[in-house]
């Protein structure tokens, strides 16, 4: 075997344990005759671990510690989102301790969405009204529809309404006042899906936060990105862990 | 909760920085970038597949990301000499060593390379990737990726004085 059969390419394969079994028997072979290719091929081990020394101390360097944190920020938020199981309940975890999610007034939303503060019933049913997306209202949902399937509706079903609107109500909680809340989807009839957050207060519904998601999913609901102002909103007001359809329909019942 | 992918990506953040530092030079923009890294890992999560090598898609993700920084900020003169961060080395004077020397110089030669030489050099010598491993974080064929890795060995070797003469007898130490 001529040393010049091995190209450099194949010496370089050789001294980093890639040339495939037959050229590398062959190379011993050659390497066993050859002092020249020995040092053609010392070079490519040399400079191997030259530089992988070159670079150690880097890896010593210690990690800033906001990298660290972030990386845990980000899994606290997606612990939160992989509850959503693929079809309708969304569950989501109590946080008491750890506020991973960022204070509602910090959160970067994406483009798509627009965070609406309170969505009255004209709001949201009759695009005629004056009030838009726009205006700012905090207010209780006064639609009868809306209000029955809040008191009726277990999460995970949903209900069709007459216009061809759907709510469909997704968690039952107690938050951390110890008011009874539901976390519910509404589906406008031009398409825009509400993500939505109401509670009992003086026996009715009122609307503590509501996002619009521009685009339902093929499924119809709300693209997750939309949850992580849920998911502050959540954390923020003590959310407690979703009732178990029992605890639900219990706490249900006991508002009428 | 444990979280494995969190876990994986908390210990693999010595490599993406040492990586990060390489390619852009700044322990600042290094970090930036592997934060940037980090965000879009998660926010691509649902698209890694678990049968593959984490690490080759961390790196693949922060190649991109840099390649988009520096398609939007053209400030190549504005990066700061390795040399000059304070986890660039530790030479102490009293022992400075011709391997010490030797060490630097190779990272100097390293950095010098052409970026797509650099790339290999990283991934493979330094990081200990696969040749397979590295094309698809570079998104070019192993060919390439080998062509690449041998010219580069050799410029370092010419750098260095690792020639083809010189390499084994220096390999063997002694020499003062």
């Amino acid at each position: 075997m001529q040393q010049s059969d091995f190209t450099d390419e194949e010496l370089m394969a050789y001294a980093d344990g890639e040339l495939p079994e037959d050229r590398a028997s062959a190379m011993d072979l050659a390497l066993a005759d050859s002092v020249e290719l020995a040092d053609r091929l010392a070079l490519f081990i040399e400079t191997r671990a030259v530089a992988k020394e070159a670079w150690e101390p880097a890896l010593h360097a210690p990690v800033p510690d906001h990298l660290v944190q972030r990386v845990r920020e980000l899994a606290a938020a997606d612990q939160k989102v992989q509850t959503v199981s693929d079809d309708t309940v969304v569950a989501f975890q109590p946080k008491p301790s750890a506020p991973a999610a960022p204070p509602l007034w910090k959160l970067p939303l994406a483009a798509s969405l627009a965070l609406a503060v309170g969505l009255g019933a004209g709001l949201m049913l009759s695009p005629n009204s004056s009030g838009g997306l726009g205006s700012i209202e905090i207010a209780a949902l006064t639609d009868a529809r809306i209000i029955a399937a809040l008191n009726t509706v277990p999460s995970g079903e949903d209900a069709l309404l007459t216009d061809g609107a759907r709510i469909a109500p997704i968690a039952t909680f107690f938050d951390g006042a110890q008011t009874l809340c539901r976390e519910f989807e509404f589906d406008r009839t031009d398409g825009m899906t509400i993500v939505s957050v109401a509670c009992q207060r003086g026996g009715q519904w009122d609307v503590q936060m509501a996002v619009a998601a521009a685009a339902a999913t093929d499924t119809g609901y709300a693209p997750a990105s939309s949850l992580d102002t849920l998911d502050a909103y959540l954390s923020a007001n003590n959310a407690g862990p979703p009732l178990d359809p029992s605890d639900e329909a219990a706490a249900l019942a006991a508002l009428r | 909760m444990s979280d494995k992918f969190a876990d994986d990506i908390i210990a693999f953040l010595p490599n993406l920085r040492r990586f990060a530092i390489s390619l852009c030079r700044s322990p600042d923009t290094a970090d930036d970038l592997v934060q940037i890294t980090v965000e879009r890992a998660f926010a691509a999560r649902a698209q890694f597949d678990p049968d593959t090598r984490l690490e080759a898609w961390l790196f693949r993700i922060l190649r991109n990301a840099w390649i988009d920084m520096t398609r939007r900020t053209k400030t190549r003169g504005t990066q700061i000499d390795i040399d000059d961060a304070p986890d660039a080395s530790t030479v102490d004077g009293t022992k400075v060593t011709e391997t010490a020397l030797m060490l630097q110089s190779a990272k100097a030669a390293i950095e010098t390379l052409p970026a797509d030489q650099r790339d290999v050099i990283m991934l493979i010598c330094v990081e200990e990737m696969s040749y397979k491993e590295a094309a698809g974080v570079l998104g070019t064929p192993i060919g390439t990726v080998m062509s690449r890795l041998a010219r580069a060995r050799i410029a370092i070797g010419e750098k260095l004085g690792i020639n083809r003469d010189t390499a084994r007898s220096s390999g063997s130490q002694g020499d003062s």
